[in-house]
This record gives structure tokens, C-alpha cells and sequence, in this order.
């Protein structure tokens, strides 16, 4: 091998590799937990055996949009049930954040839902938010009704939701 | 006697894996913009350790000034094929739903609503996750969200 040739430089083309990375905008909502009892305290009131903890997280494509969690039962008539006695979502009250309990009985809160005259107090309604972002609430749910609450068990479904717009 | 604890130790562990489950869950893309005929799809991402089963339900909305939406049943100009109105999703699966939308008096506002449950209890309350992709229909798919917030008189974007 020759000096001049030992000593020559090789260069290659610049080899271009595209990059890409797409993020799609995304809401999460953590419930927990995923279900409660209630424990009578007498003939006409129960607590929940916890609070329901909601984590609502967004990841938009720009900051200024909406985002509102709620709370409601399908039925304003059985918010729980034996399949034939009713609790109506009158005698479901929420305390959100610790607030003062209210009954779910709102229509004006729609987010989402279906059921006017079945919800409860607004979670979280974040207006104008930034794209990307996370509020944690409590929701604490009891029972309160006029009349003794007849012996059986009750079963219902309370619905977290969220929407952005 | 040891198997009778064993079995009541398996059923409180079982009752507690229910009590606590976690219900998180993940709704992408969020809101999308389109022409009068649409085709899209979102996906729903289970991020808990037990499968789900998803239901997926639509309803048109209107939005008052503070840009919340008030849903109703879809209303008679849109016509709505979802390739799917349920499934199952794995523990920390994804699963993606696709969609095609047609718009016939626009705008069109649509909320498709994507609901599970975790826990089980025979008696109490179960808590159901609902999340909504939300649609916008526009003539033209530019700027169709900013357009629809603006008649209804949202100030804030």
C-alpha cells in the first residue's frame, strides 16, 4: 500500500433519517374507588364508606379550551334499587371537595349527560385551561330521606363525566 | 378449617381488589373538526389491571357561553355508522373505534360517549367512567370548532 493511498480520506453521503413523534390530544379520569357502600347511621341516613377521589387529566392541542367532569345517575326515580324499592337521586346528596352535600338533582350541569334532574353538584368545570393539565377532586356521597328508608339493599351506578369542547 | 380460611382469605382479597379498583381511563383524540362527511376514529385506552368492557353511545349537544354542552338524543339530520358500539378492552390496552359521520343541516356538534365499569357490589354504588370524543361538523372542516363555539356565544377559547 502507497503512503498517499494509506492516507486518503473517505467521505460518505449524508444519511437522512426522518423523525417523527405525533401526540395525540388525550382526557383521562381516574375514579377510586371503583365502587362504595353505604353504612346506615339511623332510619334515615347512610354515609359512604369513602369518598369517590377523581383525577381529571387533558392533554389538548392548545391551551383555551373547556373541560368539565360531572356526576349523575341514569334514573332521577332509582338512583339506587332492589329492583322494586327506589332511592331517587332526590335522597343522593354530594359534597364535592368537602363543600356543602347537595342533592343530585340538577339539570343545569349537562355535561355529557343524559339525565337532567339527576345530577349531582358540578365536580371540576375548567374554563379556559391550559393544554396540558390535571385537577384532583373528592366527591362524598350520602343518603338523606324524608321517610325511613324501607330494609333491603340497594344497588345503583353513579356515572363520572368528562368532556372537553 | 385451612381451607375455609383460604377461601374466605381469597374472597376479602377479592372484595378489596373490587373495593379499591382503580377506574382510569383514556379518551384520545379529544375533540376533532370536519367536513360535512366524516370518517374518523378514536381510541379508548384501559389503564387499569383488569379488562373492561366499553359501551359507546352518541348524542348531539349544544354549548351555552361557558362552553358547556348540553347532550340530547342525535338529532334527525345526523346519521351516524359505528363500526363498533362496544368491546372489550385488556388491562392496559387500547382499543380504537372508528366511525362515520354525516352531517346533513351543518354545523353539527356530536359527543361520542365511551362509558365503563370496574368495580362489582351487589349492593351500594359502582362508579362508571364516561368519557366523550367531541365532534365538530362544518361545510368546510377549518376552523369548524372556533366557528360553532362563536355562534353559541363562547367568549373563552
Amino acid at each position: 500500500m502507497s503512503v498517499a493511498q494509506s492516507q486518503a480520506q473517505t467521505t460518505s453521503n449524508a444519511a437522512a433519517v426522518a423523525v417523527t413523534f405525533a401526540v395525540a390530544s388525550s382526557l383521562t379520569v381516574t375514579a377510586t374507588p371503583g365502587s362504595i357502600v353505604f353504612t346506615r347511621t339511623n332510619s334515615r341516613n347512610a354515609t359512604a364508606s369513602a369518598a369517590i377521589a377523581v383525577v381529571t387529566s387533558w392533554n389538548l392541542a392548545v391551551g383555551g379550551g373547556n373541560v368539565f367532569t360531572v356526576a349523575y345517575f341514569a334514573t332521577i326515580a332509582a338512583a339506587l334499587t332492589d329492583g322494586t324499592l327506589n332511592i331517587p337521586s332526590s335522597d343522593v346528596f354530594a359534597s364535592i371537595n368537602g363543600g356543602t352535600a347537595a342533592a343530585c338533582t340538577l339539570a343545569n350541569v349537562n355535561v355529557a349527560a343524559a339525565t337532567p334532574g339527576a345530577i349531582c353538584p358540578q365536580i371540576f368545570g375548567g374554563i379556559g385551561v391550559t393544554a396540558q393539565g390535571s385537577h384532583s377532586d373528592s366527591i362524598l356521597l350520602s343518603l338523606t330521606s324524608p321517610t325511613d328508608f324501607p330494609v333491603t339493599s340497594y344497588a345503583g351506578t353513579i356515572t363520572i363525566s368528562a368532556q372537553a369542547t | 378449617m385451612r381451607n375455609m380460611k383460604r377461601v374466605l382469605s381469597l374472597l376479602l382479597l377479592q372484595f378489596s381488589f373490587f373495593a379499591l379498583a382503580v377506574s382510569a381511563q383514556t379518551v384520545s383524540p379529544i375533540i376533532v373538526e370536519c367536513g360535512k362527511k366524516c370518517r374518523g376514529e378514536f381510541s379508548i385506552t384501559n389503564n387499569g389491571l383488569t379488562a373492561l368492557a366499553v359501551t359507546v353511545e352518541a348524542r348531539s349537544f349544544s354549548l351555552d357561553t361557558l362552553g358547556q354542552a348540553t347532550n340530547r338524543p342525535l338529532d334527525p339530520g345526523v346519521e351516524l355508522k359505528l363500526e363498533e358500539g362496544s368491546a372489550r378492552v385488556s388491562p392496559k390496552g387500547t382499543h380504537t373505534f372508528g366511525y362515520q359521520l354525516k352531517c346533513s343541516a351543518p354545523p353539527c356538534a356530536v359527543a361520542l360517549l365511551s362509558s365503563m365499569v370496574v368495580g362489582h357490589t351487589a349492593e351500594g354504588i359502582l362508579v362508571r367512567v364516561q368519557l366523550a370524543h367531541t365532534i365538530y361538523i362544518c361545510e368546510k372542516q377549518k376552523d369548524c370548532r372556533k366557528k360553532v363555539r362563536a355562534a353559541a356565544g363562547v367568549t373563552v377559547d
